[in-house]
């Protein structure tokens, strides 16, 4: 396990940034709740050729075949450019951050379930291009996400497909960025909002009640250098599913009285 | 899941929202630099991009500009319109270099400062293929196209300083200059985008300036858009030749114009308005030069008399003509190739028949038909392109 653990590692710090980009696709999120009152939480940290990213989850089934379901994403990647001033050479960065909420109804099956989420959230894409210069641009996403999951006493598979609506309502430029970079800012200005799809998924063993996973999102159709966008994330996630967690602590309390 | 109707109604009404706002603010000046800047200067909240891009004839065949940086070229731009850089506050760049003039003076010898003259006909910079664009030289290397009448200069900041230094033109010290930018509010903010700090040097000036003269490119003339047309099919280095064919938007004047150039004056001047043929030549003005020219520099015997060959671009824009201006018009520097050439022992092969002038025999006819054609060479947009215009409040 160990060198597994340190090849991924190694993956993530050399995929771990190089150029600015304004928008990054976290987890397709697929809850493992098959009934009311299942709930998980899920904590994950991706990388892409140009980021490392957190990414955390939660999700809760409130009534029969209903799920609402919190994600919050952080971007960041950090690079070093040379001073084209002939100066030190200096930080280049990216951070940003997503919260969406969603809403989904499923259809538990023997062997999983398949749902439906409807969702919205906003965030922010912070690029630091040295010596002050920074682009800031304020980003909304609605989508509409189909997932189907399976699931037994040691394994989980989850996959979706995630109908994205990215909208950049807002972004405070200094013009002082690169030429290059400000034509593809004002192209997400004026063509902005965008609808993509996302395919992702996660693939886990399960040890009740932790499941580790392995995750995969991917952009599906955009051309997404013309935008700067991240096209794909791919990371480790740790989740906890908390009827198992209640379930082995009641256990534990009935043996302890 | 009727529970969730409400929910589902109020992600509909955030994503109609969405849809609604676009907020985008491109900041270049701090508020406080704005306030400063706008007392004493007309510049556009945002830069103007200052790319020079070359006609695709052009770049077909290797000739490319050389970069110009944005920021410097707008701190280049105040600085070439700027008089207080003069010893007694009444010249700048541009008084010698006028934009409507494709940055040409209309007098043989400018004025300078304290009602000095110069000692030669002003350069038109509007006229230059982009100084220093040539084949992958650079702004502070040498480059293959020198500056002056004389090529005394290799980079258009040499040639910079020198018109500044000079005491018929601007009269100041490097030190003074520098000193006198540095006491102008005005140039801190500039400064600090150009070059990520306010410390001013005379090296940072003329770098600044070189970058606006740069990109000064004169490619929209019609000329240009023909000879595009013309090469669109031609790959590789198609060298002059296609340069020879009619051109299919061109009066029939024109062409018969373009092929007279082109038998007479090409081998020197160019057939594709790039780069010069010849960097310098002795066209036979005097046979007893007083103004040595380049060999006034180099002291080599055979360069005595013999100036800077410039391409011909807005050379209808950019009278008078020859290194004096002692041509008023066109017609009467075509006259002198007719019948003035005087003899050399070093005047161009070119210029000659055995070892007599050329006398070019020109017609009337030829004349107006080759004026036609070098009426093309003129790029009237860059006479009221705004970001080479004086940005001084006036």
């Amino acid at each position: 396990m160990r060198p597994f653990i340190l090849i991924f590692a190694g993956f993530l710090l050399l995929a771990a940034g190089c150029v600015q980009y304004h928008y990054s696709p976290n987890f397709v999120q697929t809850p493992y709740v098959v009934k009311k009152g299942d709930g998980m939480v899920t904590a994950a940290i991706s990388g892409s050729p140009v980021a490392l990213n957190g990414d955390f989850h939660a999700s809760y089934s409130p009534i029969k075949y209903g799920t609402v379901m919190l994600n919050y994403f952080q971007a960041h990647s950090s690079f070093t450019e040379n001073n084209f001033l002939g100066g030190p050479s200096y930080l280049q960065t990216t951070k940003g951050y997503l919260v969406e909420g969603a809403v989904g109804a499923y259809k538990p099956f023997s062997f999983g379930t398949a749902a439906l989420y409807v969702g919205w959230g906003q965030g922010q894409m912070r690029n630091d291009y040295g010596i002050n210069r920074i682009a800031d641009l304020g980003l909304q996403r609605f989508f509409v996400q189909p997932t189907f999951t399976y699931k037994n006493d040691w394994f989980r598979l989850g996959i979706g497909l995630r109908f994205v609506r990215l909208n950049f309502p807002s972004g405070n430029i200094d013009y002082r960025i690169e030429p290059a970079d400000v034509v593809i800012i004002q192209r997400l200005e004026k063509e902005s909002p965008f609808w993509f799809p996302e395919m992702g998924g996660n693939i886990g063993i399960h040890f009740k009640p932790v499941t580790i996973s392995a995750n995969l999102v991917i952009m599906a159709t955009r051309p997404a250098a013309e935008y700067s966008f991240d096209a794909s994330n791919i990371g480790v996630g740790l989740s906890l599913e908390l009827q198992e967690l209640f379930k082995k602590r009641n256990r534990n309390s009935v043996i302890e009285e | 899941m009727k529970k969730l109707a409400p929910v589902f109604t109020l992600f509909a009404l955030f994503l109609l929202l969405g849809a609604c706002k676009s907020d985008f603010n491109y900041y270049y000046y701090s508020k406080e630099e704005t306030e400063v800047l706008s007392q004493f200067l007309n510049l556009p909240e945002l830069p103007d991009d200052y790319t020079v891009t070359f006609p695709s004839h052009l770049s077909n065949v290797g000739l490319f500009p050389r970069a110009v940086e944005r920021d410097k070229a707008v701190l280049g731009r105040v600085i070439f319109y700027d008089k207080k850089l003069s010893k007694d506050g009444t010249v700048a760049c541009a008084n010698c270099h006028k934009q409507e003039l494709a940055f040409s003076d209309d007098k043989a010898f400018s004025d300078g400062v304290y009602d000095r003259s110069t000692t030669r006909n002003s350069i038109a910079l509007g006229s230059v293929a982009n100084f220093s664009a040539y084949y992958g030289t650079d702004l502070n290397g040498s480059s293959a196209i020198r500056f002056f009448w004389d090529n005394r200069a290799e980079t258009a900041a040499i040639q910079s300083r020198g018109s500044m230094t000079n005491e018929k033109e601007m009269d100041m010290t490097m030190h003074d200059i520098a000193t006198t930018v540095e006491a102008q509010p005005y140039y801190a903010p500039l400064f600090k985008k150009a070059f990520g700090s306010t410390t001013v040097t005379d090296e940072l000036v003329l770098e600044a300036v070189a970058n606006f003269v740069n990109a000064m490119g004169s490619f929209q003339s019609d000329f240009d858009a023909e000879a595009n047309q013309s090469t669109a099919s031609y790959s590789g280095n198609f060298g002059n030749t296609v340069y020879d064919n009619d051109f299919s938007g061109f009066s029939a004047a024109q062409n018969r114009g373009k092929k007279l150039y082109n038998n007479n004056c090409a081998s020197c001047h160019s057939g594709n308005m790039g780069r010069p043929v010849l960097q310098l030549a002795n066209n036979g003005l005097e046979s007893n030069p007083t103004d040595l020219g380049v060999g006034g520099i180099t002291g080599l015997n055979e360069q005595k008399g013999s100036f800077k060959v410039p391409t011909l671009r807005n050379i209808a824009l950019t009278a008078p003509y020859m290194h004096d201006g002692r041509f008023a018009n066109l017609n009467e520097v075509l006259d002198f190739y007719n019948t003035g050439i005087q003899n050399h022992p070093f005047l161009h092969a070119d210029l000659k028949t055995g070892n007599q002038p050329k006398h070019m025999n020109f017609s009337e006819s030829d004349k107006t038909d080759m004026i036609a054609f070098l009426n093309t060479l003129s790029d009237e947009h860059l006479l009221d392109d705004k970001k080479f215009s004086n940005p001084f409040k006036q």
